[in-house]
């Protein structure tokens, strides 16, 4: 797959052309994804670095397991970022054995500003939108467990709300956010 | 657990949110295969994942890509061979094709890295070389120039001693043609065997020239000095000169004061600067004319 065929490609072609030992593919899956990951694992560690890090790992992991990849369970982009909320935790838990007074982030509202690349940012752009249509209790809530290693004991304690109020807002925020979404891409 | 109670925990499964009795409950339930829960959990999973999509994009791309090509470079000769291939459920070990494209793809770069480091090592030797070319044609040139500074050197005395001849030539001629012309020739005495001497005085041009030869060198700390041997005061100063090379000097002098008869002319050796009267030995002497 040459330069010109890679930037036209699907996701899930340059997983299975990295499958294959396309180092090429797997560049290609960074630039569209790598600054998305870095982005998803400084809301769990705060620091870029540690963040750029996280990215190049999920990348490493793509390399070595991309033949594991199953289309059927999800799409490439929900892979990736599994394999990027995994392995944040995982540097998040390793940090906090390191440093006992480690804080959790207690996650803010996404940017408004759109990113460069017209295709995500307009995905982006709607995500942002449903997500502000959320109430902010809920949204809230579904950062908390999104964003964060806490438990959902331990978001109800951190909210100060009963475990199944929390367990209730977040399922909410999330049927809430999948309606938006199933109705911007009508 | 009821199916619709299992389908209350997809959203929060799809967050990797459910724990102990929840968890085991939902993986039974698939595992048994139910279609509806499976495509409903894949559909929370995504809208899970647009949460990271919503984030503004952070890091550095080329630090990124940097990283990476890091890790597939240190690991560049075990990893690819090692990679298991999905074939059905099973997983086998990869392809002899891309065993053999991978190594073709490392025999290539490993070649381009020899092609370069020689390349890299030829630059290096010929910047080398051609330093040292430089630096010989540098001392080549410095040589050079130095000699013609010394020749240069040489001809600007050359020069300043043919105008000296050239000049006192013309005096000498200018002297010999004054209808005046008295001559006095000095004869050589033991110091300087063979030296010889002549004085030309015109008192018409107010002006005398000594011409000698067969003197030796002045030594650094002596001078020539030119005497008037006169009835009325004896010695009397006429002129300083210096010998440095065989060949003949000539030197302006000082005629006789007026009104003085001059008997004898002479040289004597003195100390550097001159003396009032004679102290050195005598080297030439003549009955004036």
């Amino acid at each position: 797959m040459s330069g010109p065929e890679l930037e036209g490609a699907s996701d899930r072609d340059l997983v299975a052309a990295v499958a294959e030992g396309s180092i090429e593919a797997l560049r290609e899956l960074s630039s569209r994804y790598g600054r998305m990951l870095t982005a998803l694992a400084m809301r769990f560690l705060g620091s870029e670095s540690d963040a750029e890090e996280v990215a190049s790992d999920v990348l490493w992991q793509v390399w070595r397991e991309a033949r594991l990849f199953d289309a059927s369970r999800g799409s490439v982009m929900a892979w990736l970022v599994m394999l990027g909320r995994s392995r944040s935790i995982d540097r998040l838990r390793a940090i906090k054995a390191r440093s006992a007074s480690a804080e959790p982030q207690i996650p803010v509202c996404p940017a408004a500003d759109p990113a460069s690349e017209v295709d995500r940012a307009e995905r982006a752009r709607m995500v942002r939108a449903a997500l502000m249509n959320i109430d902010a209790q809920e949204r809230m809530a579904l950062e908390l467990a999104y964003f964060s290693d806490l438990s959902h004991s331990e978001i109800a304690k951190k909210l100060g709300i009963p475990l199944g109020t929390a367990k209730t807002r977040i399922r909410s925020a999330m049927i809430k956010l999948r309606e938006a979404l199933l109705k911007t891409e009508k | 657990m009821e199916h619709q109670e299992i389908k209350d925990l997809l959203a929060l499964a799809a967050l990797d949110r459910l724990e102990g009795e929840e968890a085991r409950a939902l993986s039974h339930h698939l595992a048994a295969g139910c279609d509806e829960c499976e495509a409903e959990l894949r559909e929370f999973r995504e809208v899970a994942a647009s949460l990271a999509l919503a984030l503004e994009p952070a890091g550095s791309p080329v630090r990124i890509l940097n990283r990476l090509d890091e890790r597939l470079a240190a690991s560049a000769e075990s990893s690819p061979w090692s990679r298991p291939i999905r074939r059905g459920q099973e997983l086998v070990p990869v392809a002899s094709s891309q065993l053999i494209r991978w190594r073709a793809a490392t025999a290539i770069a490993t070649a381009a890295l020899i092609a370069a480091s020689a390349f890299a090592i030829l630059s290096i030797n010929r910047a080398a070389h051609l330093q040292a070319q430089f630096e010989r044609q540098m001392a080549t040139r410095d040589a050079q120039l130095r000699e013609l500074h010394t020749r240069l050197a040489s001809s600007r005395g050359e020069i300043i001693t043919l105008e000296r001849v050239l000049r006192d030539k013309a005096r000498l001629d200018q002297i010999l043609m004054a209808p005046d012309l008295r001559l006095t020739r000095l004869e050589p005495l033991k110091p300087a065997p063979r030296g010889a001497g002549l004085v030309a005085v015109s008192n018409v041009n107010h002006t005398a020239l000594l011409q000698v030869s067969g003197l030796p060198p002045t030594p650094s700390d002596k001078t020539y000095e030119l005497w008037w041997i006169t009835r009325e005061s004896g010695p009397i100063k006429a002129g300083l000169f210096q010998v440095e090379g065989p060949g003949t000097v000539i030197a302006q002098a000082e005629p006789p004061p007026a009104g003085q008869h001059a008997l004898l002319s002479a040289v004597t050796l003195e100390p550097a600067g001159g003396s009032n009267s004679p102290t050195g030995a005598m080297y030439l002497k003549g009955v004036a004319g």
